[in-house]
């Protein structure tokens, strides 16, 4: 993962958002929401669905920077909330629709055909759907590498789990995606 | 130059076990993903024009709305934590029950569908039972997970912890 320059320190940063400045909490918004907005879009895939979690994900900030405990460093906490945020929605829109979870990541990918905000060529439409064929954690860690180019390192302060594990886990996926689009 | 590769003069930096041989393998796992897609990929999707510029401005209204709101009703929100307090306690005090009950040492583990035990043997192990929302995704069923996240509010980590913490004696008894 990139630095995230911030033009003030984090610390301040989170003094700032604690103390319940606005202008802190826009400076949040600014540095971080495009990261956190293409984690959770590609958890769940739809713009919609995206923005409503992203909306989520910031009112869980605002409302429990307070208990940030400073201990893990604030990309971190973000990320970590905007997954749980992602799984959450993920988990109540197949409550709703009374289906399984991987039901509903099968809809969802093959709702993307139609989607206009789906650009995709035939062949993202393939990795797609191989990225669905995936138990979600190794869904969420080749996203991460994959799409996100986060680092093994930045991975395992997130999902905390050891980087031999995440490592591991990438390279299953790979081969699990590379035999997927190979046989369909 | 001779390229013979236990020629080289090694500095005396130690290497995890089979390295080379897992590299080699990393590697070619990843070129064969590559030549499937042609390239690396991005992932397709798209977004509406000057989405993040009108979504920061929406963001700041939020938490002027947010900071407004939580201002004029101080007493309310007073309240509304202590309820949250309770109630996020006594879901984990019946989480623990649940899992006392159901845990038996003795008990073949692959006869319960839906919690992993292993797992949960690990996090009591580790001391750590603050479970996040995609852990607890794995470890219940769909029908528990609902339940759950219909609390999603009440739950908090901290909270969560520190009533495990108090309530050591019982969490001791669950596992013994």
């Amino acid at each position: 993962m990139d630095v995230i320059k911030v033009p003030i320190s984090e610390q301040e940063l989170v003094s700032r958002l604690k103390s319940g400045e606005s202008e802190a909490f826009t400076l949040l918004a600014k540095t971080y929401q495009e990261r956190l907005y293409w984690h959770i879009r590609n958890l769940v895939k739809n713009h919609e669905d995206a923005d409503d979690v992203l909306q989520n994900v910031f009112i869980k900030v605002y409302r429990n920077i307070a208990n940030f405990n400073e201990q893990s460093k604030l990309y971190t906490w973000l990320y970590r909330i905007a997954s749980n945020e992602s799984y959450t929605f993920l988990s109540k829109r197949a409550k709703q629709q009374s289906i399984s979870s991987e039901e509903l990541q099968r809809h969802i990918v093959d709702n993307l055909e139609s989607d206009v905000y789906f650009e995709g060529t035939e062949i993202q439409l393939k990795l797609q759907k191989a990225i669905t064929s995936l138990p979600p954690k190794q869904q969420q860690v080749f996203q991460m590498k994959y799409f996100e180019d986060i680092t093994y390192d930045a991975m395992s302060e997130i999902l905390e789990t050891s980087v031999g594990a995440l490592k591991s886990s990438y390279h299953i996926a790979v081969k699990k995606i590379t035999t997927h689009l190979k046989a369909h | 130059m001779s390229t013979n590769a236990s020629n080289i003069n090694k500095p005396n930096f130690q290497l995890p076990e089979n390295y080379f041989v897992q590299f080699g393998k990393e590697l070619q796992a990843q070129i064969a993903l590559e030549e499937a897609l042609g390239g690396k990929m991005k992932a397709g999707f798209s977004i509406p024009e000057a989405y993040f510029e009108t979504r920061a401005l929406s963001v700041s209204a939020l938490s002027r709305k947010q900071k407004e709101s939580i201002e004029k009703t101080p007493k309310v929100i007073s309240l509304f934590t202590r309820k949250i307090f309770w109630s996020g306690l006594s879901i984990a005090a019946a989480a623990i029950l649940l899992i006392s009950l159901l845990w038996n040492p003795t008990t073949d583990v692959e006869s319960f569908d839906t919690l992993d035990l292993a797992e949960i043997t690990y996090y009591m192990n580790n001391e750590a039972l603050a479970f996040n929302t995609d852990e607890l995704a794995i470890l219940l069923s769909d029908e528990a997970m609902n339940i759950l996240m219909e609390n999603t509010a009440i739950l908090d980590d901290e909270q969560l912890i520190e009533y495990l913490e108090e309530a050591t004696d019982m969490y001791q008894i669950s596992i013994e």
